[in-house]
């Protein structure tokens, strides 16, 4: 019908001046492609970061003692790990069933060789539990071993500590920790080393079993935390209710690891908005292109906008043509960017983007270590987000053309040279 | 005769410019905008990158370094030098601080707690001369000139075990000989470095006092040398070398020491390029729109010039001065809003802090929860050069297409 | 009179401009009736174009009246007088009379496709309304691929292929060659002879007065002479 028409109309006059059309439908392709990029980057790098962070220091939900997150006290733990650890099963049996759980015992201390002494972050751990939450396990050193659960002599040590020990497999050391009254020295021997390429781990960290660590605290069947490990990270909040209410009164605290790693979620919080603040400006920045584009086209077409209102075309159907260009350009324009968006992002699925040149192999952001290789993350959410704000931008830009289009004055209109 | 036609040619192009007042100033104002985008990313980012290098370089690294040779690589306590290194060094031209360190770790305990410290011996005026942590220290004082068995402790740590200035701090660790090392010290401060494992694990008392403890008298693991600035640093370490080559240490400058951190220093200005080039490419579309409008508006008019007699090279000229001069309104538009988003951010700056009132961390360095802007001249340059880049590239498909029109043709034009 | 089309009576109007007051029209009284092949004629300024714009809607009187097939024109909203043009009047203008995107088919059919006219029916009268003005199989081409001659013919189907009450045309002959010229008014003479159309001209195209059969006169925004044939 009319509308029909109109859409003709506005259709064929962003085929006739094509050039034009290309370049400004370029232009929107180009920004939202970037956007789309660069979100999918971001989704990765930070995916990459919460899944190191969550599966080395924490877990998606952790058990801890009350008040532990703020003291950071390492004398704050949870009482009989192991009865805890059962409650918290049975609370996820029904939420998340394919969840897996560990206790870990953390410890600062020093540790002691015939000839050196170094710091130490010891964590005791349940070591086929722990295999299933972290990737320790991949990371011993050619010739050592992963640890045994009931071996509670044994030591894995990171291979700058062993070294800065000046200790090899099968040599002794001794951890020297404040235990509940008094100095404990407990004597271990190296199973195996670590190398995570990653200095501050390989330097200042071992792992022992969880009833050596417990026995270096004098607290015996205590925890720092009971970690949980889901493969859907969305069941995060589902999960954390059930576990809380198995807790029921004990004085604990049952947190998402948005709250046992607040800096390193905040830092991608802070992160995602100083991108969303520079996404918006390029948004505006292209609709400007948009509109100066329309305007002009609006500009050379007020003799036959004027003709067509003095036939009898009502002048909101004049606003309507110049609409409908912003909505047909925004609409080819978008659909490019977004297949644009998804084919550039896959070369880097596949071979990963290397940042080391600008951050260094292995750098600490926010607490957590990140790793220099980023590969892109599909983010559907920010993708088709973007999709709609670069449409809708566009089509925003052509509203004042098609508003001035609208108000002109059929006589006037028609006497323009 | 040449200035005659550059004014023939500037009058030219900048009236037409102002022909389509709104679409000039529409087209300047979006690329102004990202210019001025731009700017404040910048900024922003080499205010974080000068707090890190401040704290990195000076602080950490200093200009020039002085190990034992097997000592960077394994850190193994007994890999000294002899303290007599100093002084020879202080007398060096050119060097403005020399301080002396030794490491070690021990228990650091307070009334009811204890746990792993990091223990730094230092030379007070000196360690304050070169890091400055005298200023660092937030609460109490700085250690005194004299051994006096007194502790400066780290934040972090000082929070952990629940230390306040005047309280004592049992230290307890090993010695080089296996021994028990076994002290009481004075806490007289609590410092805060920007250093993230220092400020949660740092203990810093007079290096004196430290080779007493450790039954390492006369020994040091690290010597750091600051000259005048940070470019003279290679210069700096040439004369070191020539000092200390008899006494067999491993001298290094501080990108040879830490060759990461002279990377990241190198990527700011490419970081910067890169943002520029992409944000200022999307505007520069504008731009190429606006100028073949301008051109394929004047086809007459430059038929006319050709017919007569105006080269089509000249007309090339014409389209390229005009596109150069709505690259100086943009960038004029640019710096103004660049300017005052630059301003609030240097004098203002931005809150980053997480976690309750920190800041965040990077690189083991952490920053202040408000991160202050900080203008540095390449910066702007930059930014400007770039315009003009973009735009000129922009330009160069319009003025092709003016030059190659001929006259007759061209004015037949309707 | 009985079948007067257009009647118009006492009409002034009066406008700005800058900070002159112009008097376009003085108080014209007229009547037009249907069939007729009116010529409104006279020297720049004179009023023509004014009294053309004021009988097709286009602008509203001073003071005054202006009656199209019995329907008052002042007092009409702008929606009302957009409706009155679309149903009521045809138009062709001295140039820029098409849409540069539209076939001549497309722009013969524009102003039925506004009314809601049904395709089918739309593509019976456009058809034969091209075939009328002597554009049999051109219907495809763009106004770009058609001359100034054939372009004026299409603005003369789409004016008539809608059945208005009369058509307006305004120095219609103004761009066009002579020879041109003589085909485009024997065109619009054999519509009005034969189907009956009801032309009126603002015009100082001598061609175009002596096809006319009747030549109104304005002179300072009055009717000087008013002869017919």
């Amino acid at each position: 019908m009319a509308s029909a028409g109109l859409l003709r109309i506005a259709a064929r006059n962003l085929r006739k001046n094509l050039r034009r059309t290309l370049i400004t439908g370029s232009a929107i392709a180009g920004g939202l492609a970037l956007l789309i990029w660069t979100g999918n980057l971001q989704e990765g790098s930070y995916s990459s970061l919460i899944r190191r962070g969550v599966s080395t220091m924490a877990g998606h939900v952790v058990v801890q003692a009350e008040g532990y997150q703020a003291e950071q006290d390492m004398h704050m733990l949870v009482e009989g790990a192991e009865s805890t650890e059962g409650e918290v099963q049975a609370a996820l049996s029904a939420v998340a069933p394919d969840a897996r759980v560990a206790s870990r015992v953390l410890v600062q201390g020093l540790l002691q060789s015939t000839r050196n002494t170094s710091g130490v972050a010891l964590v005791g751990i349940e070591p086929s539990a722990e295999a299933t939450v972290s990737d320790w396990h991949e990371k011993v050193v050619d010739g050592g071993e992963w640890l045994a659960d009931d071996d509670t002599q044994g030591v894995l040590l990171g291979e700058k500590l062993a070294e800065s020990l000046e200790v090899e497999l099968g040599d002794k050391v001794v951890l020297m920790a404040q235990g509940e009254d008094e100095v404990v020295h407990r004597l271990f021997r190296v199973r195996g080393l670590l190398r995570t390429g990653v200095a501050d781990i390989d330097g200042f960290m071992a792992l022992a079993t969880l009833p050596a660590a417990q026995a270096a605290l004098e607290r015996p069947g205590a925890a720092t935390m009971v970690t949980i490990h889901l493969d859907d990270p969305a069941l995060v909040p589902e999960v954390r209710t059930a576990v809380a209410g198995a807790m029921g009164e004990r004085k604990v605290e049952v947190l998402p690891w948005q709250e046992a790693l607040p800096e390193m979620y905040q830092f991608t919080v802070l992160d995602r908005q100083s991108a969303q603040a520079m996404f918006f400006i390029i948004g505006v920045i292209v609709a400007m292109g948009v509109l100066n584009t329309v305007l002009m086209s609006v500009m050379e077409r007020v003799r036959e906008f004027g003709v067509m209102l003095a036939l009898g075309t009502r002048p909101r159907q004049i606003f309507r043509i110049i609409l409908y260009e912003g909505i047909v350009l925004g609409f080819l324009a978008t659909s490019v960017g977004l297949a644009l968006g998804i084919l550039t992002t896959l070369p880097g699925m596949h071979w990963g983007i290397d940042f080391g040149a600008m951050m260094g192999d292995n750098v600490e952001v926010a607490g957590v270590t990140m790793d220099a290789m980023v590969y892109p993350e599909w983010d559907w959410g920010g993708t088709f987000g973007s999709c709609a704000i670069a449409w809708l931008m566009t089509v925003l830009a052509a509203l004042w053309p098609a508003w001035h289009a609208s108000r002109l004055e059929p006589v006037q209109a028609m006497r323009q040279v | 005769m040449a200035t005659q036609s550059s004014r023939f040619y500037f009058s030219v192009s900048w009236r037409n410019l102002w022909r389509h007042r709104r679409r000039t100033l529409i087209t300047a104002a979006a690329m102004g905008l990202g210019i001025a985008m731009c700017m404040a990313s910048i900024v922003l980012q080499d205010g974080m990158y000068a707090q890190m290098f401040d704290v990195m370089v000076t602080d950490s690294l200093g200009h020039v370094q002085l190990h034992h040779p097997d000592y960077p690589a394994k850190k193994r306590a007994h890999d000294t030098l002899k303290d007599d290194v100093v002084a020879p060094l202080e007398d060096l031209d050119g060097v403005v601080e020399v301080a002396p360190r030794l490491f070690s770790f021990a228990l650091a305990g307070g009334a009811d707690k204890s746990s792993g410290a990091q223990l730094v011996g230092v030379s007070p005026a000196d360690e304050a001369g070169l890091t400055g942590i005298d200023d660092k220290v937030d609460a109490g004082e700085w250690l005194a000139a004299e051994p006096s068995l007194q502790a400066v402790v780290g934040a972090e740590l000082a929070k952990e075990l629940k230390l306040a200035v005047g309280d004592e701090l049992v230290l307890v660790g090993q010695d080089a000989y296996g021994g028990v090392a076994n002290d009481l010290f004075t806490v007289v401060g609590i410092a805060r470095t920007g250093q993230t494992a220092l400020d949660r694990n740092g203990v810093w008392v007079h290096l004196t006092d430290l080779q007493v403890f450790t039954a390492m008298e006369g020994q040091l693991h690290e010597v750091l040398v600051v000259g005048d600035d940070v470019e003279g640093a290679a210069a700096l370490k040439t004369q070191v070398v020539g000092l200390t080559e008899s006494a067999g240490s491993m001298v290094r400058s501080w990108d040879e020491a830490n060759p990461q951190t002279a990377q990241m220093m190198g990527m700011q200005d490419a970081s910067a390029v890169i943002m520029l080039g992409i944000v200022l490419s999307v505007a520069a579309l504008g731009v190429l729109n606006t100028m073949l409008m301008s051109v394929f508006e004047r086809v007459r008019e430059f038929g006319v010039l050709r017919a007569i007699g105006l080269a089509p090279r000249q007309l090339m000229v014409l389209v390229i001065l005009e596109s150069m001069l709505l690259a100086t309104v943009a960038a004029f538009f640019g710096l103004v809003m660049g300017g005052a988003l630059d301003a609030y951010l240097v004098y203002v700056g931005i809150d980053f802090s997480v976690d309750g009132g920190k800041g965040l961390s990077y690189a083991g360095i952490t920053l202040d929860p408000i991160i202050k802007g900080v203008v540095r001249p390449q910066g702007i340059v930059i930014t400007v050069v770039a315009v003009y880049v973009v735009t000129l590239l922009a330009a160069v498909w319009p003025a092709i297409r003016a030059s190659r029109l001929e006259p007759v043709q061209a004015m037949r034009e309707n | 009179m009985a079948d007067s089309i257009v009647q118009v009576r006492q009409l002034v109007r009066t406008y700005q401009q800058g900070s002159i007051e112009v008097k376009a029209l003085r108080g014209v009284d007229l009547d037009i009736g249907t069939g007729e092949f009116t010529a409104l004629m006279g020297p720049s300024g004179s009023g023509k174009t004014t009294l053309l714009n004021q009988i097709g809607a286009l602008d509203t009187p001073t003071s005054g009246s202006v009656k199209i097939d019995g329907q008052e024109l002042v007092g009409l909203d702008k929606v009302a007088r957009s409706s009155l043009r679309l149903n009521r009047i045809g138009f062709v203008f001295q140039a820029y009379n098409l849409i540069p995107v539209l076939s001549a088919y497309e722009n013969a059919e524009f102003v039925l496709m506004m009314r809601g006219v049904g395709e089918a029916e739309r593509r019976d009268k456009v058809m034969a309304t091209l075939a009328a003005v002597g554009l049999a199989g051109m219907e495809h081409r763009l106004p770009g691929e058609l001359s100034g001659g054939q372009q004026q013919r299409v603005a003369v189907a789409r004016a008539i292929v809608g059945e208005p009450a009369l058509v307006l045309a305004d120095e219609p002959t103004a761009n066009l060659d002579s020879k041109t010229g003589y085909e485009l008014l024997d065109l619009m003479r054999t519509l009005n002879e034969e189907r009956g159309v009801t032309f009126v001209f603002a015009t100082h195209d001598p061609k175009v007065m002596e096809a006319a059969r009747r030549v109104v006169t304005l002179v300072d925004g009055r009717i000087a002479e008013d002869l017919v044939k």
